[in-house]
C-alpha cells in the first residue's frame, strides 16, 4: 500500500508532532508498506489565487510551477493520504489548507452529479483518488466540538476528491491505532 | 457603528465576494444609523496585517470569502490564525460573515458554517449569522437584471443587521434557496448535464487558452 503523510505542523518548534509522524512512517515502512512524509512547510507555493489556470489554461496542474506539482503527484499516486495538522483556532493549520486548496487540479472543471449533489467531475481514473484520513492535535483551546467540525468538513473535502474520508484520529491515541486504521482500509 | 468589511478572496477586488459584500454594504450605510466602514482585503501580506489591525478597532466585523475545498480559502486561515491572542478578550467586534460558492446548491457551505459559529463564540463574540449563497461564480458576468434579486436580498440583509444588529434568519433561509435539489431530479440533472451547453464557460475559457484539447489531461499519472 503506498501511504502519503501531508503534515500541516507549521511550528518547528512542534517537535512531538513531528515525531510522532515520523514514527508513525516508520511503523507503516516496517510493516511492508511504501510511505512518504511531507512536511508541508518546507515546501514553496503560494496561496491559490482563485484564478482557475489549472481547468483552463494548463489543466491538471497549478500555473505556478511551485511544490504544489510534488503534492498533487504524491496525492493521486497514493492508495492513502493522511492530513495532519495541529489544531489552530479549531481547525487545520493554514499550511494544511494552502496545500489541500492545491489539489483542486485533481479534479475537473466541469460538474456532475454525486449522490444527489453538484460536485466536480473526476479528472483520474476512479481508482486513482486515494482514501483519506485526518490526524489532528488537540491543543489547550480546542474541544470535542471543534473535532466534530472539522470531522465533517474533512469528510466533504473527500468526497470532493473522489473519495471518503475513512477517520479522524487524535495523536493522543497511539501510533498502532492509527497505523491499524489507515491498513484496514 | 465602526463596520470592518473583509474580502477573504483570493481574486481580492476583482472577485465575485466584492460584489456581494458591496451589496450588503450598500444596505448597511441605507440606514441613518451613523456608520463607518472600513473596507480591507486579504490577498497580499500587508492587506492581512492592516486588516489585523482594523479587526481590532472594528465594533462589527463582517468576512466574507468564496468556498475554497469546502471551507476558508488559505489565506482566510492564516488571518484566522492571527486572531489567536483575541481569544478571552472580552470586548471583542460582533461577527458577520459571507460564504459564496460556484455550486449551486448552498448546502455545500453548512459546514463551514458551523465553523464560523463556533469561532465567534471562540472568540467571545456576539455571532450576527451567515450569509451563504451558491452559484456565484458568475455573478460578475451576469447582466445587472440577472443578479437583481439577489443583490436586493443582500442590501436588505445589510440594513438588518445595522437596523437590528443580526442577519434576519428567514431572510437568509430564502437568499440561500436553492438549499438542496431533492433527489428525484437526479436523473434530470444527469440528462440536462449530457448538454454541450452546461459546459459552455469552462469550454470558452479553454478555448481561448489553446488548452480545449487538453482538458482531459492527466500531469501527475505515473
Amino acid at each position: 500500500m503506498k501511504i502519503s503523510i501531508l503534515n500541516g505542523n507549521p511550528s518547528p518548534k512542534n517537535i512531538a508532532f513531528d515525531s510522532y509522524l515520523e514514527d508513525l512512517q516508520s511503523l507503516l515502512a516496517f510493516r511492508g508498506h511504501t510511505c512518504e512524509n511531507l512536511t508541508l512547510r518546507q515546501l514553496e507555493a503560494g496561496y491559490c489565487t482563485g484564478c482557475w489556470g489549472c481547468w483552463v489554461r494548463t489543466p491538471g496542474k497549478c500555473v505556478f510551477d511551485d511544490d504544489s506539482h510534488f503534492v498533487c503527484g504524491t496525492v493521486i499516486n497514493s492508495d492513502f493520504v493522511l492530513c495532519a495538522s495541529p489544531l489552530l483556532m479549531g481547525y487545520v493549520s493554514a499550511v494544511l489548507k494552502k496545500f489541500m486548496d492545491k489539489l483542486i487540479p485533481l479534479v475537473h472543471p466541469y460538474i456532475t452529479v454525486d449522490k444527489g449533489e453538484a460536485h466536480h467531475r473526476r479528472r483520474y481514473a476512479k481508482t486513482a483518488y486515494p482514501t483519506g484520513g485526518l490526524l489532528l492535535e488537540m491543543t489547550p483551546d480546542s474541544d470535542e466540538e471543534d473535532i466534530a467540525i472539522i470531522a465533517v468538513i474533512h469528510a466533504r473535502t473527500m468526497l470532493n476528491l473522489k473519495s471518503r474520508n475513512a477517520f479522524t484520529m487524535l495523536t493522543r491515541q497511539p501510533i498502532e491505532e492509527v497505523a491499524n486504521a489507515i491498513l484496514r482500509d | 457603528m465602526r463596520y470592518c468589511v473583509i474580502n477573504g478572496s483570493p481574486r481580492g477586488k476583482s472577485g465575485n465576494t466584492e460584489i456581494l459584500l458591496r451589496m450588503v454594504m450598500d444596505g448597511i450605510e441605507s440606514t441613518d444609523n451613523a456608520v463607518e466602514i472600513t473596507e480591507c482585503h486579504l490577498n497580499t501580506e500587508k492587506e492581512r496585517q492592516f486588516s489585523r489591525e482594523a479587526f481590532g478597532k472594528a465594533e462589527v466585523v463582517l468576512l466574507g470569502f468564496p468556498l475554497y475545498t469546502d471551507a476558508m480559502p488559505g489565506l482566510v486561515k492564516e488571518f484566522i490564525e492571527s486572531l489567536q491572542p483575541d481569544v478571552g478578550r472580552d470586548n471583542n467586534p460582533k461577527m458577520a460573515f459571507l460564504v459564496q460558492s460556484g455550486f449551486p446548491e448552498a448546502h455545500h457551505s453548512r459546514f463551514v458554517e458551523r465553523y464560523l459559529e463556533k469561532l465567534a463564540r471562540r472568540l467571545n463574540a456576539p455571532y450576527a449569522g451567515t450569509i451563504v449563497k451558491g452559484g456565484c461564480e458568475g455573478v460578475r458576468l451576469m447582466p445587472e437584471e440577472m443578479n437583481r434579486k439577489l443583490f436586493e436580498g443582500l442590501r436588505e440583509l445589510g440594513t438588518d443587521l445595522a437596523r437590528e444588529g443580526v442577519f434576519n434568519p428567514e431572510r437568509l433561509t430564502r437568499l440561500a434557496k436553492p438549499e438542496r435539489f431533492p433527489r428525484f431530479l437526479t436523473p434530470l440533472f444527469w440528462l440536462i448535464l449530457k448538454i454541450p451547453a452546461t459546459q459552455i464557460y469552462w469550454n470558452g475559457l479553454l478555448k481561448n487558452n489553446n488548452a480545449y484539447q487538453d482538458r482531459f489531461a492527466r500531469p501527475f499519472e505515473r
